[in-house]
């Protein structure tokens, strides 16, 4: 078989998960879709339309509040997708979500995507493997969130980034950092200055570059850690034949630092 | 409406805030001085003692100086006299991190004098500072 770039299913996680019969059955539905800065998929309480399977860029799900613009939950890029938790319960959205960094993605159907989990269980069962790393992520972040310092949760957010981008040129300012952290743009020009000094990265206007990648590891707190060790195991319970279709790339082990 | 820009004093040459926020007026400035220094310690507070944060109305200034300490609620238990020890403590301790600072930037920039003096190749600059400060920028 030969690889296409192009084709969502070599470009997105979930869809490089599903075995060939699954992917065949969703691909006739699958439409491009552009990730636009600022764009948001859909809003908190929202009856989900279309589910969205990012190919490159990043979106950012957030639980907003009365007074401000809400915090971080979950960030997803070419490693999960957007709304299928939603869609496949036929639920409305627990969250905001945001695109925060450009980019491509596929889009389905919730209704298409709904009864394909329906007819296909082992659909279903990949569904639940990424649905189960989403909610860890959620719950990594609760804990993170709590009780880590402002300077470990950037870099943390940083690798996370990384990861699903391999560019060390982040293209986020300070104020979405901030928006993400759920903090002020200033707390975050501070501490970003403090990793300047300390040879972590460079703030530039509009982007963070990362200095070295080492270093962000070791400044990161222990989260970043736990949650990609997660995402190992749980590459693990995925059947042998839904493998994806990328060589001896395995779904989450794709990671780059994998 | 005046513009506040900030100067975190950690014990390096500080960390400045050059873009500021527009706020109505001091009391705006101090209250939001205060949220900004409590989440920057907030989960490394001890480190943070020795922390200063300068609030400046206009680049005039600073109009406050907030010592971690004074701030730090998880300190909120301790009679004042103690509080106030650990507040001048932190401001010695910070004060000496300075010094060390500033004694390891001049060993540099004496290095780089000397070298530069004898035409061989030098440290122009560190950590986005240069090496040596003011006069010409290179020798040529």
């Amino acid at each position: 078989m030969t690889i296409h770039q192009d084709e969502p299913r070599n470009r997105n996680r979930f869809l490089a998960a599903l075995g060939r019969a699954e992917y065949e059955s969703l691909r006739p539905h699958l439409a491009p879709y552009d990730l636009r800065i600022g764009r948001r998929l859909h809003y908190c309480g929202d009856e989900i339309e279309e589910v969205i399977f990012p190919h490159s860029g990043l979106v950012a799900l957030m639980v907003p509040s009365r007074d401000d613009t809400g915090t971080l939950v979950l960030m997803v890029g070419c490693d999960g997708v957007v709304g299928g938790f939603a869609a496949a319960a036929n639920a409305p959205a627990t969250c905001d979500a945001e695109v925060h960094i450009a980019g491509e993605a596929s889009r389905i159907s919730a209704t298409v995507f709904r009864r394909a989990l329906d007819e296909q269980p082992g659909m279903r069962r990949t569904a639940a493997c990424f649905d189960s790393l989403m909610l860890a992520q959620a719950q990594q972040t609760a804990l993170c969130n709590a009780v880590h310092p402002v300077e470990a949760r950037i870099c943390r957010w940083l690798l996370e980034v990384h990861d699903r981008s391999s560019n060390s040129r982040v293209p986020l300012t300070q104020s979405t950092v901030a928006q993400m952290l759920g903090v002020r743009r200033t707390t975050v020009t501070l501490v970003a200055g403090r990793l300047e000094l300390a040879g972590v990265l460079t703030c530039r206007r509009g982007f963070l570059q990362i200095q070295s990648r080492e270093k962000l590891e070791q400044y990161s707190c222990s989260c970043y850690g736990q949650l990609r060790s997660h995402a190992v195991r749980l590459a693990e319970t995925i059947p042998v034949e839904a493998q994806p279709a990328l060589g001896s790339t395995t779904i989450f082990a794709a990671l780059p630092g994998g | 409406m005046p513009r506040y820009t900030f100067t975190l004093r950690d014990g390096s040459l500080g960390i400045e805030d050059r873009t500021g926020v527009d706020l109505n007026d001091a009391q705006g400035a101090f209250d939001y001085a205060i949220s900004v220094a409590r989440e920057v310690m907030r989960g490394c507070e001890a480190e943070a003692h020795a922390w200063r944060l300068d609030v400046y109305e206009d680049d005039a200034g600073p109009i406050f100086e907030l010592p971690f300490a004074a701030i730090d609620q998880s300190l909120d238990h301790l009679v004042p006299e103690l509080r106030q020890m650990i507040v001048d403590f932190g401001e010695r301790r910070r004060l000496l991190m300075e010094t060390v600072h500033a004694a390891r930037a001049t060993v540099l920039e004496t290095r780089a004098l000397v070298a530069q003096s004898r035409g061989k190749p030098y440290l122009a600059s560190f950590l986005g500072k240069r090496t040596i400060s003011g006069g010409r920028a290179s020798s040529s």
